[in-house]
């Protein structure tokens, strides 16, 4: 069977039977034509008339039989509309079938010609193809975007199928073509056993080969690692048109100025997807009130930022757009991009907290009206650490900094923090072989993991050394700003380990002594010495830095920079369909969220103290309220550059006649997929033919009563 | 035998406008009998004529006696013949005749009808036959105003079930009645074997011909379409057609041929030939056609 035709009869007998027709139909018309008797007056006239037609009289029979000649026709085009005649192209391959529908962000983009998008297309493609299925065909339908779900399990009901297909709504999420083909993997080879162990898959049955079909616009990166298994043949139907232009907000945030920590900046980065240098004017509005606008020339494949002063903002919600002359200068094919949000929440009021044994010069540098400013201070004993109530709020974010002062959490809150003369326990050196595994916490692992690769595995934990000599000091990082720490006597300092991602602040002759290091969002410094030292129940110096006017200086900056810091990262941006973990400072058993579309969620606090806010799938601004207050705020931003960058990859060698561009290949495991110039989907005659029979049969009606003869 | 159908084949409104009419023929014939019609022979009449000389054996009664008497010559005194004229009116009752709506076997008896009552009241012989009466079986004469009744008697007792061929029923005819006149034949003319047989008899006979080709409208226009198989009513002939465009053509061709093929038969043998379509009212075809034709002033 060629990709021409396509026999509906499939036993090849019926053929013969097919071609009988025709002639039974010749048969009956001279055979047995049942002529209706009718009395006239005398057939005379009738005789003398139809004479000269006996003549040649079979071929003038043929000749003046239209009506057989419209029978044949008719009798004709059924048959041939059984055979399926269609446009070359792919036919659907296989009896078990995967359609992937991709529904992300970037599938948004109109550019199919007439103005629609490429999931309307593809969907037009899925149905096209459902269509043609067979009955003893089955098929499943997956919407995949940075997850894949299931439409529709195996099944033969084609309507089923399409409503699947029609229910596939767009998303605003990015793409991951990993997580639609372990999903198609798993249902396609419903025989595979993975053992626990060794994390391998195993077949236990026969898997039935099942073709994959990939309805993409290849916006996203190979696939790695995985291995397509009985999902064979596959099909990659690229979606999209290669010249397709764009131009998107690719990033959008605040933060403080650098030069003026207490004032906040927006910044907007502009990336232009087109193969022309566009100019760009950003429209900054707060609340929904026009604030600012730059204009900014942004080269061809190219980002620029762009730098707005948030001068008297201090709370609420920013959105930076895209003026619509720039977007229709550039024929900006997807909208979704055109619009950033960014929230701006209250820096003032931070929670800090000192655990100190009792630590008067710390304490009493802490007391000023300066740091009062940033956050209160609270003072407790380390004896709270194993408290509950100071676990989940730890565990909570509840503080935007906690100072150890001679102590370590068990594990590390999630808070800013500064550790006094002790080392975190993720910082050590050999904790993991020394102690059992289950005093490691898994927010520990990577840190010590890391440790582990870059320390030598022999070295004792801590090094103590007396009387270092400060040497450097990194005089650029707000935390030193303002620090002078020449002639400062340390009677006795561990040296601060060397951690992943960590920048020494102070340097001396033994070692580093102040560390600053990232942490999942948060930053823990080590300060290797301690202030005081109690010793038999006293208190005695450790340095005389106290006396400097750099100490309070220096817990001045600590406070500033951690609890802007962690006040900044409220300020947080999230992926769109991404979970979002909400903090606050207080331990509510449930917190509300309105969106942008004006709907308000309940978010109940989980066993572990986490809020957990599902419903990010548009983007725009969402509001957490703690019974009627706004306590926070963050947005939801489509920041993604291979989803704005809308132009599908060719591969060259194109048709300018259609739409479809010969897509680059996608890589999957090893297996190379490549995108199939042509649609897959078979342009079916079989109706049309049938509507010219139906014609052909009108006509036909129409010379018998009419007694028209062409 | 209901008056109302007597009515039908001759209207009291017919009747006024054909009181008018009289017979016409362009032949010289002799009367049996007296009649109103002023002969275009010398007869017995009241009418002077001519005068001539006596030859031997002339009725000496002619003879005019004041002429001999200034002239001493013997001349004869000729008068115009006053005659009547033999119509005869010979409808064909064949089944065929039967078809048609008013059929045409009832056309003819209108036609039959109108025609004799014309004769009637100018007091000609009026003489209605149908073609299968034999050859011994002489139609009533009738004469006179008071014959109408039974001259439509006669008519409405024609059923068209008589099952004889043109030729033949004419031949019969001209064996009954030696007679000569008008004979007006109304036939459809459709006989297998030709009309031409038959309508030499009549030329034979020397007679005034009147031929009426009744048609039907459904012969003239025929509404048939599909496979049909027409079968003949009277010989059960079937012809197979099938109805197009083309065919009609060429029914109509085949049936315009017929016609002109029969006018022109007739008109080189001295006939007059009129189609009578059952569609056309009687009467416009008698104060019409007939009258441009000369049958009827």
């Amino acid at each position: 069977m060629n990709s021409l035709f396509r026999n509906a009869l499939d036993p090849w007998p019926l053929w013969g039977l097919m071609a009988l027709l025709p002639l039974g139909v010749l048969a009956l018309y001279f055979l047995k034509l049942k002529r209706e008797p009718v009395e006239v007056p005398s057939t005379y006239l009738w005789q003398k008339s139809i004479e000269d037609l006996h003549v040649n009289s079979l071929w003038q029979k043929l000749r003046q039989s239209l009506l057989l000649f419209l029978q044949l026709l008719l009798l004709a085009l059924a048959m041939l509309a059984l055979l399926r005649p269609g446009w070359e192209g792919d036919r659907l391959e296989g009896q078990r079938m995967i359609f992937a529908i991709d529904n992300s962000a970037s599938m948004a983009t109109a550019d199919m010609g007439d103005g629609t998008d490429r999931l309307v297309e593809a969907k037009k493609h899925v149905l096209g193809l459902i269509d043609q299925m067979d009955s003893d065909m089955s098929a499943m339908v997956i919407s995949f975007n940075d997850e894949a779900r299931v439409m529709q399990g195996f099944t033969d009901n084609r309507r089923k199928l399409r409503e699947a297909v029609e229910k596939i709504q767009p998303t605003a999420r990015t793409t991951n073509l990993l997580g639609a083909l372990q999903l198609a993997d798993g249902l396609a080879n419903p025989g595979q056993v993975v053992e626990v162990e060794s994390n391998v898959a195993i077949d236990v049955g026969e898997g039935e080969k099942t073709t994959l079909y990939i309805f993409s616009d290849g916006r996203f990166a190979d696939v790695k690692g995985f291995s397509l298994g009985n999902l064979d043949p596959q099909i990659f139907v690229p979606l999209g048109n290669a010249d397709s232009k764009n131009l998107a907000i690719t990033a959008f945030s605040t933060r403080r100025s650098e030069a003026r920590p207490e004032d906040r900046q927006a910044f907007a980065q502009v990336s232009n997807f087109s193969d022309e240098p566009q100019t760009a004017v950003v429209e900054l509005s707060h609340n929904g009130s026009f604030l600012d606008a730059k204009e900014v020339e942004v080269p061809a494949g190219e980002a620029r930022g762009v730098t707005f002063a948030l001068t008297g903002v201090t709370v609420g919600q920013l959105t930076a757009k895209l003026s619509a002359e720039a977007l229709f200068a550039t024929a900006d094919a997807l909208a979704i991009d055109n619009t950033a949000y960014a929230a701006v929440n209250d820096t003032t009021g931070g929670r800090a907290l000192l655990l100190t044994p009792g630590n008067k010069l710390l304490t009493t540098a802490l007391a000023t009206e300066r740091i009062q400013r940033y956050a209160d201070v609270e003072v407790a004993s380390p004896d709270v650490l194993t408290t509950k109530e100071h676990q989940e709020l730890a565990d909570n974010g509840a503080f935007d900094l906690i100072i150890y002062d001679q102590c370590v959490p068990e594990r590390m809150p999630r808070a800013n923090t500064l550790f006094l003369g002790t080392i975190p326990p993720s910082w050590v050196p050999n904790l993991e072989m020394q102690s059992t595994g289950d005093d490691i916490d898994n927010d520990t692992g990577d840190a010590a993991s890391a440790s582990e690769q870059n320390g030598e595995p022999t070295e004792p934990q801590i090094d103590r050394v007396n009387n270092p000599q400060i040497i450097d000091q990194a005089k650029e990082h707000p935390l030193m700003a303002y620090i002078e720490l020449g002639n400062i006597y340390i009677s006795a300092t561990n040296i601060v380990p060397d951690v992943v991602g960590g920048k020494v602040l102070i340097e001396s002759t033994d070692g580093p002594l102040l560390t600053i290091a990232p942490r999942e969002g948060f930053e823990d410094a080590v300060l290797g010495f301690e202030i005081t030292r109690t010793v038999d129940g006293s208190q005695y110096p450790n340095t005389n830095w106290y006396r400097r006017y750099s100490f309070p200086t220096f817990l001045l900056n600590t406070l500033s920079y951690f609890v802007r810091q962690s006040q900044d990262g409220l300020d947080r941006t999230n992926l769109p369909g991404h979970s979002m973990e909400l903090r606050t400072k207080s331990l509510a058993k449930e917190l509300n969220v309105t969106g942008p579309n004006g709907l308000k969620e309940t978010v109940q606090r989980n066993e572990d103290g986490s809020y957990l806010f599902h419903s990010t799938d548009s983007p725009g601004y969402y509001e957490i309220l703690e019974g009627d207050g706004v306590v926070s705020r963050f947005t939801v931003n489509l920041f993604d550059g291979q989803e704005s960058d809308v132009g599908i990859v060719v591969a060259g060698d194109d048709d300018p006649n259609d739409n479809i561009e010969p897509a680059a290949s996608v890589r999957i495991g090893h297996v190379e997929v490549k995108g199939s110039a042509s649609r897959p989907a078979r342009k079916d005659l079989w109706r049309t033919l049938l509507i010219l029979a139906v014609a052909v049969l009108l006509f036909e009606w129409y010379i018998y009563n009419r007694r028209v003869y062409l | 035998m209901a008056t109302a159908e007597l009515q039908s084949l001759l209207e009291p409104e017919l009747m006024g406008q054909l009181e008018r009419l009289e017979l016409v023929t362009r032949k010289i014939f002799r009367g049996r009998m007296k009649g109103e019609r002023r002969s275009k022979r010398k007869g017995q009449s009241v009418e002077f004529a001519d005068f001539r000389n006596y030859v031997a054996g002339d009725d000496l009664r002619t003879l005019d006696w004041n002429l001999y008497a200034r002239l001493d010559k013997l001349i004869v005194k000729l008068f115009l013949e006053e005659e009547d004229l033999h119509f005869f009116t010979l409808i064909d009752a064949s089944p065929s005749m039967g078809f048609g709506d008013p059929t045409k076997l009832q056309y003819a008896k209108q036609l039959a009808a109108a025609l004799g009552f014309i004769g009637l009241i100018r007091s000609d012989r009026v003489v209605i036959e149908s073609l299968g009466q034999s050859a011994h079986n002489r139609g009533p004469v009738l004469r006179g105003r008071r014959s109408v009744w039974r001259m439509l008697d006669t008519l409405n007792a024609i059923e068209p079930t008589e099952d004889v061929s043109l030729a033949e029923g004419v031949k019969r005819f001209c064996l009954r009645n030696q007679g000569k006149g008008i004979v007006v034949l109304i036939s459809d003319l459709m006989d297998k074997e030709g009309y031409e047989a038959a309508l030499r008899y009549l030329v034979a006979r020397r007679v005034d011909v009147y031929v009426m080709h009744a048609l039907s409208q459904e012969e003239i226009d025929p509404d048939v379409k599909g496979d049909l198989k027409l079968v003949d009513c009277e010989d059960q002939d079937i012809a197979e057609i099938t109805v197009s465009a083309p065919l009609l053509a060429r029914y109509k061709k085949t049936l315009d041929a017929f016609t002109r093929g029969t006018q022109e038969f007739c008109s080189r043998r001295g006939m007059n030939y009129l189609l009578a379509h059952n569609q056309l009212p009687v009467k416009d075809l008698m104060s019409n056609y007939l009258r441009r034709r000369g049958l009827v002033r």
